[in-house]
């Protein structure tokens, strides 16, 4: 073992954490052959417990070594992510204390049910469904490198105990669903609030402060580029990316079935208000980039195998292992692992609501409803396995450019999930085809930056605006479904379909 | 005359009004905080500096907190009385 006391420690939090998983079951014990026991803990979750299971399912360890990582290579436009992640709740407050009740009323689990429920249109919330999963299965392939980088970093060579860990989260999620990543996100939560306090407290003061710090980044780096003239430049790309971000994110599957599983508006609401401080943490994390820069772990040759083989991701690994002591670096990069279980088994399983209710059970014939939580089950273990097979046989640059495109296909659901919780002026038809619209020009644009860049220089009246592909390509969708829905609604209305009320809105 | 009736009806209408429409215009306060985040040419400097953070930096930190208690005085005036 190249770091003995790192490695027992680390190897003692994911052994209590596969515990805490197995007795969830018992957790507030509900009947786990139904669905929504299984898939949303039964809708029961107070304001505490939301808090712990939102929190770590949105920011997740792939989050912890990509933000500082983005910070350590990019500078100042890697700290996109704290504007984003405070566009985030004015969002949550206002969107999805609706969506709750609406969800809560008619028993709908997942965010496709909703929209088949309101338009009466299952091919539009079957577009809906399958742009969840495929926007998920990278992002659970990309937690496992997470936890892939982590583990390397303790010398711990080839993919065995990837495996081993991901087979046992593959368990968990079977046996106790929703309940098992909702405890182990209070371990999780408490354990990278810890990691992120001693880091801000310790680290600069090894390093002679925070002005200091400042003082190694490059000035071109420090703040972002002056836009050149009849341009918007990097301005309009930093608040494109924190906006689009913030839209996209309580659209993914996992973050939907987050909020879904509280136990009522109200909690959803105090969690608006709440949940930011996971945002002061992410800021002080992605400055833990800058910290990496500032300690020169880059040049150290023990860490030179690290850099070549995870690049700028193991920026965080390096310096926690350079500023720790052993058993120290062992909390943080057990921090970082549980970080991946949470959000990858909470992913597994919302991506299976969504197979059962708007997939197995529209589409394929001879379904039965008591089968669901099976079917779920099922399904869960096809995710991971999946996502594990993903990371195995492809590289690992092609998950992280998959992500980039899962953002951008997931954003294009904004109309159909976000619009129609306050209007129903919007034809099913037409949103499906502003969703085929989207999905296409952004991939389009993807293409051409080559599965690199997110962000596309749009040429208007003779202006350059730099804007995140994503929040370019969801006007489009929403400008075409909204132009369609006007002639449909005169000649085809689907006004008839929608089984919600207008007084489930208010 | 006229003056004094429009007066008294404008207070009747306010009053009859007051819960909603306080209600609605309280959501300003959302409002401000997407400007507030997104007025990226206003904070992208470093100066002033506070505790060794550019104020690129220590700006975006501290809208967080002032985000959260914004979201808060709108959930206290829309849904402050319900459990």
């Amino acid at each position: 073992m190249t770091y003995p006391a790192a490695t027992l420690v680390f190897l003692a939090l994911i052994a209590v954490v596969i515990v805490l998983g197995f007795t969830a079951a018992r957790w507030n014990a509900g009947n786990l052959e139904h669905i929504e026991e299984w898939g949303l803990g039964g809708r029961r979750f107070g304001t505490w417990v939301s808090w712990f299971l939102i929190g770590g399912d949105a920011y997740t360890a792939y989050t912890f070594i990509a933000i500082p990582a983005l910070m350590f290579g990019a500078g100042a436009i890697g700290f996109f992510a704290l504007p984003y992640t405070v566009l985030i709740y004015p969002i949550l407050y206002l969107v999805f204390p609706k969506l709750w009740k609406v969800a809560h009323k008619y028993g709908y689990i997942t965010g496709p049910e909703f929209v088949r429920g309101r338009y009466g249109n299952k091919h539009l919330a079957l577009a809906i469904g399958l742009t969840g999963i495929f926007a998920t299965m990278p992002y659970i392939a990309l937690q496992l490198i997470g936890m892939q980088t982590v583990i390397g970093a303790l010398g711990i060579p080839g993919h065995v105990p990837l495996i081993v860990a991901f087979t046992v989260l593959a368990a968990f999620t079977y046996t106790s669903g929703l309940r098992a990543p909702a405890m182990i996100a209070i371990v999780k939560d408490l354990l990278i609030y810890l990691t992120v306090i001693v880091a801000v407290i310790v680290i600069p003061a090894e390093l002679g402060g925070f002005g200091a710090i400042f003082a190694k980044i490059a000035p071109a780096k420090l703040l972002l580029a002056a836009p050149p003239a009849g341009s918007t430049g990097a301005y309009s790309g930093y608040a494109t990316l924190a906006l689009g971000s913030a839209m996209a994110l309580f659209l993914y599957p996992h973050t939907t079935t987050g909020i879904l599983s509280s136990s009522g508006p109200q909690v959803i609401r105090r969690n608006a208000v709440l949940l930011p401080a996971y945002s002061v943490m992410l800021g002080l994390l992605a400055l833990v980039g800058y910290m990496a820069v500032a300690s020169g772990v880059k040049d150290m040759p023990q860490f030179a195998a690290g850099f070549k083989q995870y690049g700028t991701s193991f920026a965080v690994p390096a310096l926690v292992l350079e500023a720790f002591p052993g058993w120290f670096a062992g909390v943080a990069f057990g921090a970082i692992a549980i970080g991946a279980l949470v959000p990858a088994a909470i992913m597994a399983i919302a991506s299976a609501n969504i197979f059962t209710r708007d997939i197995y059970s529209q589409f394929m014939p001879g379904s039965v409803a008591s089968g669901e939580a099976k079917v779920a089950k099922l399904f869960s273990l096809v995710m991971v396995a999946g996502a594990l097979v993903f990371i195995l046989v492809i590289p690992a640059t092609y998950a992280v450019q998959l992500q980039l495109l899962g953002g951008m296909w997931i954003i294009q659901t904004f109309p159909a999930i976000v619009f129609s919780v306050f209007t129903r002026f919007f034809n099913g038809w037409a949103l499906l085809a502003g969703w085929a619209v989207g999905i296409i020009s952004a991939t389009w644009l993807v293409a051409l930056n080559h599965f690199a860049g997110s962000i596309w220089a749009f040429h208007v009246l003779g202006f350059t605006l730099p804007s995140y592909i994503a929040l370019a390509t969801v006007l489009l969708n929403a400008v075409v479904a909204a132009v369609l829905s006007l002639p449909m609604n005169a000649f085809c209305s689907d006004r008839a379909g929608d089984e919600t009320r207008a007084e489930d809105y208010v | 005359m006229f003056a004094g009736a429009a007066q008294c009806v404008t207070l009747f209408y306010l009053a009859e009004r007051q819960d909603s429409e306080e209600r609605d215009v309280i959501k300003i306060l959302l409002l401000l905080v997407f400007i507030m985040v997104l007025a990226v040419p206003f904070y992208n400097q470093a100066a002033p500096a506070l505790f060794g953070f550019p104020f690129f930096y220590w700006f975006q930190i501290a809208l967080v907190p002032v985000a959260s208690l914004l979201i808060y005085i709108v959930y206290r005036v829309e849904h402050g009385g319900e459990k």
